[in-house]
């Protein structure tokens, strides 16, 4: 299967497959924190290329998951941004956190 | 520099670490995260302005920031101010959403005792804040009258030897007070705090007296005196929001006005004690809350622009955050939680919990945030296990969903209520209303402020500043926060 098709399953479930150098492990799992209200979620496997995400509906709900899976998709892409902005400006966010708290550091009893 | 990123309708917000924020048209954001954004352009300016980008060095964004988030976390200087102490169960009432347990008005043996609200004072005493307001509570307060007279006297005489800036508040219903406790108030600058959830037929409806009957009456009888006597703006109302207050928001507001008011708070129900056993008669969802509450807003709006200075509280306190750097000392609402470290509360026999939901808990069965009680050490109950596991896991820059939101610098964590809830402390963003009612409040004010013209913002200003709009020029008052 190519990255990103969705493969419907016989038994309701839908698998989706990602490519893992657009998408980081954290991201995917972010988004599946946002969505397991609505769907079970299963991360297959997260291999050196492709990783495999499976949903399926909760109790006997019967519903389409195509939707909902491209809702997922849509929302992995604004994960993926928020663990790149993080990653290219976590150094200067460090910065500022030690710099706010520096008047603490002379305080007895603050390490 | 960093930033957070949410999409809304129309635009994207980005927000900062110091809770500055700009509201970018989607393309523009597209542009912005790939660097495609051009010196000559207007928003290159906003966007530097805000600490979003740098030009050369982030050395000067980087201290500017730290100096407003410092500023923005500067409520945890002072750790606990807020002391609420319940000074009997005993209840004249039966109001239908009570969080509380209460005993019947005879029941004396649910009074705190002189001895135990002493040591009480002693524990409030040894706070670092040079800062403490005690609440009174209840039950009804006035009930063990003596035992407040006694608290209010004591803490004044060892204050002499702190200095603290002493503040005294009686969260009554406000339909036994007497005269002679009213001057009592006076002499001592004892403020009162009442509540009245609206038109009679509203308030009767949720806060009965022992007999079974609606309040209004004697709560109103009450008020007049209290305010004869009490200077008028030392008696404060809220209102808790119930099914049948949903869909008259406007009626609620007029109502306050006529009353003499001039803020109100759109108070959801707390799920406990009576509240949760009523839910089917008192209950609703978030999304009917805040449909009422957008009601609400749009008609305090229209009165403030025709000239009624009349403010909500809860708008007031997210505003503060979103338009200033500076905190707000709401402990419901903060990162990490005001439950404990903020405020605590002492119940009548001495033991101290981290909030009033947490007593709540604890008359069912469940002691999971009691912190101590009287007769111990105040290292070992405001340092001790409790306070520290509630606080371990109520940094919303470390739970799950909050880590990323865009709202993170104006919002906070309320563990107690996810653990009530939600069975944890750390709860499910996903589906926590708690978190949807709050996300739902900043987007209504997001979507005001992206389309507000002069006259709304010297509104909002006036929410502010704590100034009446009439005081205020608008020239410079007006906050760039969204780019064409």
């Amino acid at each position: 299967m190519n990255p990103g098709n969705l493969e419907h399953m016989p038994n309701g479930k839908v698998k989706v497959s990602l490519d893992v150098g657009l998408y980081s492990r954290d991201a995917i799992l972010s988004t599946a924190y946002r969505f397991t209200h609505k769907c079970f979620i299963n991360l297959l496997s997260y291999g050196v290329e492709i990783a495999h995400v499976e949903f399926s509906n909760k109790n006997d709900d019967k519903s389409d998951l195509t939707v909902l899976v491209n809702e997922f998709l849509n929302e992995l892409i604004d994960q993926q941004l928020r663990f790149r902005i993080n990653s290219e400006t976590k150094d200067i966010q460090r910065a500022i956190v030690k710099e706010a708290f520096a008047p603490l550091e002379n305080i007895p009893g603050s390490d | 520099m960093p930033f957070k990123f949410l999409r809304l309708k129309n635009k994207t917000i980005v927000t900062n670490m110091g809770g500055d924020f700009l509201l970018l048209p989607d393309d523009v954001f597209r542009r912005f995260v790939n660097y495609e954004i051009q010196q000559s352009e207007r928003v290159y300016l906003d966007l530097k302005a805000k600490h979003f980008i740098y030009d050369e060095s982030p050395h000067l964004p980087i201290q500017l920031l730290a100096t407003q988030y410092r500023t923005k976390k500067s409520f945890l200087r002072n750790f606990t101010s807020l002391h609420m102490i319940v000074v009997t169960l005993r209840c004249n009432q039966k109001c239908r959403y009570c969080q509380v347990s209460s005993e019947h008005a005879d029941a004396e043996q649910f009074d705190m005792t002189s001895q135990t609200a002493k040591k009480c004072v002693d524990l409030i005493f040894k706070t670092p804040s040079p800062y403490v307001k005690i609440e009174f509570q209840g039950g009804e307060p006035l009930l063990n009258f003596e035992v407040i007279k006694y608290i209010v006297e004591y803490a004044e005489s060892v204050n002499r030897q702190y200095n603290k800036d002493l503040e005294f508040v009686i969260c009554t219903n406000l339909v036994l007070i007497t005269d002679d406790q009213l001057v009592y108030c006076k002499d001592h600058g004892i403020n009162i705090s009442t509540s009245i959830d609206g038109p009679p037929d509203v308030h009767n409806g949720n806060r009965l007296t022992e007999d079974g009957r609606g309040s209004y009456d004697k709560v109103l009888k009450g008020l007049e005196k209290a305010r004869r006597i009490l200077d008028f703006n030392k008696v404060a109302a809220l209102m808790a929001t119930t099914k049948a207050s949903l869909g008259r928001f406007p009626e609620i507001v007029d109502h306050y006005i006529l009353l003499g008011f001039h803020r109100i708070f759109f108070r959801s129900l707390n799920p406990y004690g009576r509240a949760r056993k009523h839910q089917k008669i008192l209950g609703y969802s978030t999304d009917d809350f805040l449909q009422s509450c957008c009601e609400g807003l749009e008609h305090i709006i229209k009165l403030n622009l025709a000239g009624t200075h009349f403010v909500e509280e809860y708008s007031c306190l997210l505003l503060t955050r979103m338009l200033t750097p500076f905190t707000t000392g709401y402990v419901d609402l903060q990162s990490p939680t005001g439950a404990g470290i903020g405020g605590v509360i002492y119940d009548y026999d001495g033991r101290i919990y981290v909030a009033d939901e947490g007593r709540m808990l604890a008359k069912e069965g469940d002691t999971k945030f009691l912190m101590g009680h009287v007769d111990g050490q105040f290292e070992a109950i405001f340092g001790g296990a409790t306070v520290r596991r509630t606080i371990e896991v109520s940094c919303v820059e470390c739970l799950p969903q909050c880590i990323d939101c865009a709202f993170q610098m104006w919002c906070g964590a309320d563990p107690v209520r996810n653990y009530a809830i939600q069975g944890d402390l750390v709860g499910h963003r996903p589906t926590n209303e708690f978190c949807r009612k709050n996300m739902g409040i900043v987007k209504y004010w997001l979507e005001k402020l992206d389309n507000a013209d002069d006259a709304l913002w010297d509104v909002i200003w006036s929410w502010v500043t704590a100034v009446p709009i009439s005081t205020i020029c608008s020239f410079g008052m007006k906050h760039s926060i969204c780019e064409a």
